[in-house]
């Protein structure tokens, strides 16, 4: 009689799996980036911990959902690797051979449909994040695939990836679109209001 | 599977972003040959404003050179 109420529990798994692996992935980035701690929120909060806490946000989110967090993640990092301007890391290979080799793992694990679909959208979340901070990266003189192409192509390229991931699954889509850009502007608004505070 | 709209969509965003990079390449051209020109011609409108070269202050009069140092 009252299983249907509770058939919102089904997606329990994937909310909270989208969740940590986008804080976790916030939080990674602004690691990477170094940046300051009255630049960023998570890392004044978490400070030296930040790391540990980065893997157990991505432990919890890879524990609801495996197959959704890895290619999520391996995307994530494919795009961060790729758009990026190292020569070589420490692992001695270049910036897009490591991109490719997380894509091979990301496949090997999710599937090439939901690694496919990942790549597309965290392409989709990353150029929507360059076109908002446009102003600021320009200002700051950041590099960014919206500042190389130029506002109309990439806007023209968010419109097709977002087409393509949106017309692949639609409702998984704009759940990460929208808790990304929720996760950026609430934690900026965080960091504002910190700021102000001080 | 993609339809045929998806097919439509697709190619048309592909050929808006072919199509703009190709006008921004083009368009880039263009804008650098027209500047090389103009700055020259401005080069010389200041420089016959104030009555010395812009770059090295030389000016002429009555037949002779005279730098800026002079």
């Amino acid at each position: 009689m009252f299983a249907g109420y509770f058939s919102w529990l089904n997606y329990l798994p994937t909310v909270v799996s989208v969740i940590f692996a986008g804080i976790a992935i916030k939080l990674l980035d602004d690691y990477l980036d170094q940046e300051s701690p009255e630049d960023s929120y998570l890392i004044s909060l978490f400070d030296r911990s930040g790391y540990a806490y980065g893997l157990v946000f991505l432990l919890i989110a890879a524990g609801a959902d495996l197959h959704l967090t890895f290619s999520l993640f391996a995307a994530s990092y494919s795009v961060g690797m790729f758009t990026s301007s190292h020569d070589k890391l420490p692992t001695g290979l270049s910036s897009w051979v490591e991109s490719i080799v997380a894509v091979i793992f990301a496949i090997l694990v999710s599937g090439w449909q939901m690694a496919l679909w990942a790549i597309v959208t965290i392409v989709t979340v990353q150029l929507l994040d360059d076109l908002v901070d446009y102003k600021h990266d320009s200002f700051m003189g950041h590099t960014s695939i919206a500042r190389s192409l130029g506002i109309e192509r990439t806007i023209v390229l968010l419109l097709l990836a977002g087409y393509i991931s949106l017309r692949w699954q639609i409702w998984l889509g704009l759940f990460i679109i929208i808790i990304s850009q929720i996760i950026s502007f609430g934690l900026m608004h965080l960091n504002l209001r910190r700021n102000a505070d001080a | 599977m993609p339809n045929i709209i998806d097919i439509f969509v697709i190619a048309i965003l592909v050929t808006a972003f072919f199509g703009l990079t190709l006008g921004y390449k083009r368009g880039r051209q263009y804008g650098k040959l027209e500047g090389e020109i103009g700055t020259g011609l401005k080069l010389r409108e200041q420089s016959l404003i104030i009555g010395r070269c812009v770059l090295c202050g030389t000016k002429e009069e009555h037949g002779k050179t005279q730098s800026i140092t002079e």
